[in-house]
């Protein structure tokens, strides 16, 4: 009896490099390598030092902030004392959900009105393309001032309407801008056979479009999302009834009470005294950040793609 | 082969977008007529002081600016509107600021409902954080849909607000509060003279003083640290308050003698007889600035600066040093007069022995100082132009905000309702932290009762706020330009402050060489500030 040897060569493994985690990175040796952790550990703990440091000084009580002088790093008697005085009375409660909604509704309507402007600015040729881009232009260049903006407002009768947090800002020339040339980057080939097989341009848009731009859309959807969600300035100006205030109006009152303070100009009586100011503020900071955290996670993937765009398109 | 033209040509796009700039520019600018300095300043009879005296006290108010003290209130309080509601009818519109969290909205505050009760309309806040309350009033002006009634800060504060303005869209309140017609309103018949005066604009009262103690604040001192310290809190020449600084810095401990070089200017400007912002001498006045006074004092500052008594973020941190004062790292800090009950509700609590004194500024040299008087009133509130029942109807509903300490009306407007928004200690109420949230509807930023000393927490600092009070304006320095208008001054003093603020600090902080000086006060006199000078003298001949 014969054996058969092997046919086929052996594989050999390539011999072993010092693994790289990183592509394109240069193996290193052992003692460089934990100095590169130990460098990245450093910035990672400086970077998550700040988050610490408020949270922490949101829980802290008025007796370590005030030993501290400032800024707690860990809680000693963690409490919700700077969170109950915010959400006492239900006006931030309210004011959250009057924000929650001003972003969904604007961040829709924003998405909505900027892909139809982008998509027929992207197509030449389309009706009226050229003035409407130039008018586009125009509003990068000259931005109205606030009494202009507050005289087109009054006009169109929006004083103290939740419309007034949306329309102002809904299209936003940049963003509009961004999406049309990544529009014009989607083969024109792919769009032609769309029209061949007897798609409208409202399909055009919905099927082929659409959801080659994910990515772009996610990020400029959360452009629009972020400024609607931090936007106070027009409440302040629009807003009279602070009952409707959203939420950034009313916690800036906060952070302004604490400024103001040492203008010796407030006149309270006497009575339960609100949590130290570092605590209020710090609470403030988590709850603004609270939402925009929780959304954030997933549209990264979509995110990273689509800050991408900008930067390879001409 | 056709060219194809442009849908617009490069001139015309330009020409269009300089038209529309230019549109919206003028749409944003009132055209009210310009009027100058002496009929902007020209007289109108101020309303007649009336103390209201239905609350007896040992520490009453006097007729040179000193506030009226009260240890407790009274147990039975006096009814301030014993026919009902004053003001029923329609909703009064009122647009004013908050320095605090906003309170929570008339549903579901009882106070706000009870308040409403009481007056017979609804009052209808507008509130607006006080930082972006200029951005607002310039909008609301420009907008042309008034409210009945909104707060104007002064014209030096507020370039929007112009006797042209106030001519144009707001009513002359002369014929119902001059002389003695305000005997109609009692309750703003209490308020000090001094506060009615800077209402006058054009020889109208244009306004409703929201008033404050002439005395000012005081320079406050961490007692309690003085006595561990063992040093004596009361200085009486600068040296000595020099060598108080030094004794109380421990850079160890991370405690400095003062913290904001803006107030330890002032404070050495008081000791050394310096003007508080003008001096006015047989009618030619002189800028603070200007005096070789403001020199000396940014060279002790600069000296207390190089000693290290100052806190080493002085210079480029601002708004914390309420709070170094009240966690003990300074020792040093002038404030507001409202200040003083602040620190003891906010910072007290959680710092055992917690106590404050004050410290009267000596003289340079020895003896008694000089004291700088604090603004007569916070700004005031101008009403819309209206039929005269309407005004009327306002006046009443102002004057009933304006009902003193030690009635009913004063304990709804600072206290709430008692139940919800207070409990009783004795006969003195304490806020429950639902009322601490409601009471802070901004009435005090519409029309107040002048300032009252009272503390229920600690009844027993009512007697030093009272003294320090009596011993202020004994050597009070007024300004004497606090009731006059000047356009220049309205239009540019900030921006020219700001400079002049910039340098000062250079200086004191040891960055910009003394000598300096003289070369930014050319620049200011060359700018605006002669200008500003000949203005206020046209108008205190106008006007005194």
């Amino acid at each position: 009896m014969t054996t058969l040897s092997p046919t086929h060569p052996v594989r050999r493994r390539p011999p072993r490099r010092a693994y790289s985690a990183i592509p394109g990175e240069t193996p290193g040796t052992s003692p460089w390598r934990a100095l590169k952790s130990l460098i990245l550990l450093i910035c990672v703990v400086l970077v998550l030092l700040p988050f610490l440091a408020i949270i922490s000084t949101s829980l802290a009580d008025t007796a370590q902030v005030t030993k501290a002088g400032g800024y707690v790093l860990w809680p000693d008697n963690p409490g919700f004392s700077a969170y109950s005085a915010l959400l006492s009375g239900g006006l931030v409660a309210k004011a959250m959900f009057v924000s929650v909604g001003i972003t969904v509704v604007g961040t829709a309507l924003s998405l909505l009105s900027s892909i139809s402007l982008a998509y027929g600015l992207s197509r030449p040729g389309s009706f009226g393309h050229k003035p409407i881009l130039m008018l586009l232009l125009m509003s990068l260049l000259f931005v109205p001032g606030v009494i202009p903006s507050y005289l087109m407002v009054k006009q169109l009768g929006l004083i103290n309407s939740y419309w007034s947090l949306i329309l102002p800002t809904m299209i936003n020339a940049f963003n509009v801008i961004v999406l049309r040339s990544f529009f014009m980057g989607i083969p024109k080939e792919l769009i032609d056979s769309a029209r061949i097989d007897g798609a409208s341009e409202l399909s055009i848009l919905t099927r082929i479009v659409l959801p080659l731009s994910k990515a772009s859309v996610a990020v400029i959807g959360l452009f629009y999302a972020v400024t609607y969600w931090n936007a106070f300035f027009n409440a302040l100006l629009y807003i009279n009834d602070a009952a409707k205030w959203p939420m950034q109006m009313v916690l800036r009152t906060y952070v302004v009470n604490n400024a103001a303070l040492s203008g010796g100009q407030v006149d309270v009586a006497a009575g339960a005294p609100l949590p130290p100011a570092q605590s209020l503020q710090a609470a403030i900071l988590v709850l603004s950040i609270v939402p925009i955290v929780i959304v954030y996670p997933f549209l990264q993937r979509h995110m990273n793609k689509g800050v991408m765009v900008g930067a390879v398109k001409g | 082969m056709t060219v194809m033209k442009p849908a617009m040509s490069r001139r015309g796009f330009l020409a269009s977008a300089a038209g529309a700039t230019a549109g919206f520019t003028l749409a944003g600018c009132g055209d009210y007529k310009p009027v100058s300095a002496r009929a902007a300043n020209a007289k109108a009879t101020l309303p007649t002081y009336i103390p209201y005296q239905g609350v007896p006290t040992s520490m009453p108010a006097t007729a040179d600016g000193v506030s009226v003290g009260y240890e407790h209130y009274p147990a039975n309080p006096v009814k301030a509107l014993p026919d009902g509601p004053p003001a029923k009818g329609p909703a009064i519109d009122i647009m004013t600021l908050i320095f605090n969290p906003v309170p929570p909205p008339v549903d579901s505050n009882v106070m706000w409902q009870a308040l409403n009760k009481s007056i017979g309309c609804d009052l209808n806040f507008e509130i607006t954080p006080v930082a972006d309350y200029p951005n607002k009033f310039a909008v609301t002006l420009a907008g042309g849909d008034l409210p009945d009634a909104m707060l104007m800060l002064p014209p030096k504060d507020n370039a929007a607000a112009t006797p042209g303005m106030l001519d144009a869209l707001f009513e002359d309140l002369t014929p119902h509060l001059s002389g003695d017609n305000i005997r109609d309103y009692p309750y703003l018949a209490n308020i000090p003279t001094a506060s009615w005066a800077p209402c006058v604009l054009g020889g109208g009262i244009y306004g409703i003083p929201m008033p404050r103690p002439v005395s000012g604040g005081p320079v406050f001192t961490r007692l309690d640290l003085l006595k561990k310290l063992d040093v004596d809190p009361n200085p009486s020449s600068w040296k000595e308050y020099f060598q108080l600084c030094k004794d109380v810095t421990d850079h160890k401990r991370n405690q400095y003698a003062m913290g904001d070089p803006i107030t330890a200017f002032d404070t050495t400007m008081q000791m050394l007889g310096g003007p508080n912002k003008w001096r006015e001498e047989g009618g030619k006045f002189t800028f603070w600035l200007e005096t070789e006074e403001a020199k000396q004092a940014m060279d002790a500052v600069r000296r207390m600066t190089k000693a290290g008594v100052m806190h080493p973020d002085a210079y480029t941190v601002t708004g914390k040093v309420k709070e170094w004062f009240g966690t003990g790292r300074l020792v040093i800090n002038p404030d507001g007069a409202a200040a003083w009950n602040d620190y003891y509700t906010t910072y007290a609590p959680a710092a055992k022995g917690f106590d404050l004194g004050y410290l009267m500024p000596p003289s340079w040299d020895g003896g008694k100082g000089t004291y700088w008087s604090g603004q007569s009133y916070y700004g005031f509130l101008i009403i819309k132009k209206a039929p005269k029942a309407r005004i009327k109807q306002i006046l009443r509903a102002m004057n009933a905000l304006a009902a003193p300490f030690g009635t009913d009306s004063y304990l709804l407007r600072k206290y709430g309702v008692r139940g919800p928004d207070h409990t009783m200690k004795g006969a003195d109420p304490i806020l429950t932290p639902k009322g601490t949230a409601e009471v802070t509807l901004p009435t005090t930023f519409a029309t107040d009762a002048p300032f009252t000393l009272y503390y229920p927490v600690k009844p027993e600092i009512v007697k030093t706020q009272y003294a320090f009070q009596k011993d202020a304006v004994e050597r009070l320095v007024r300004n004497p330009t606090e009731a006059l208008y000047s356009p220049t001054n309205a239009k540019k003093s900030a921006l020219l402050q700001k400079t002049l603020d910039d340098t000062r600090k250079g200086i004191m902080q040891g960055r910009v060489p003394l000598k300096e000086w003289d070369g930014v006060m050319r620049n200011w006199r060359k700018e605006a500030g002669d200008q500003i000078r000949v203005e206020f003298e046209k108008a205190w001949e106008t006007r005194y």
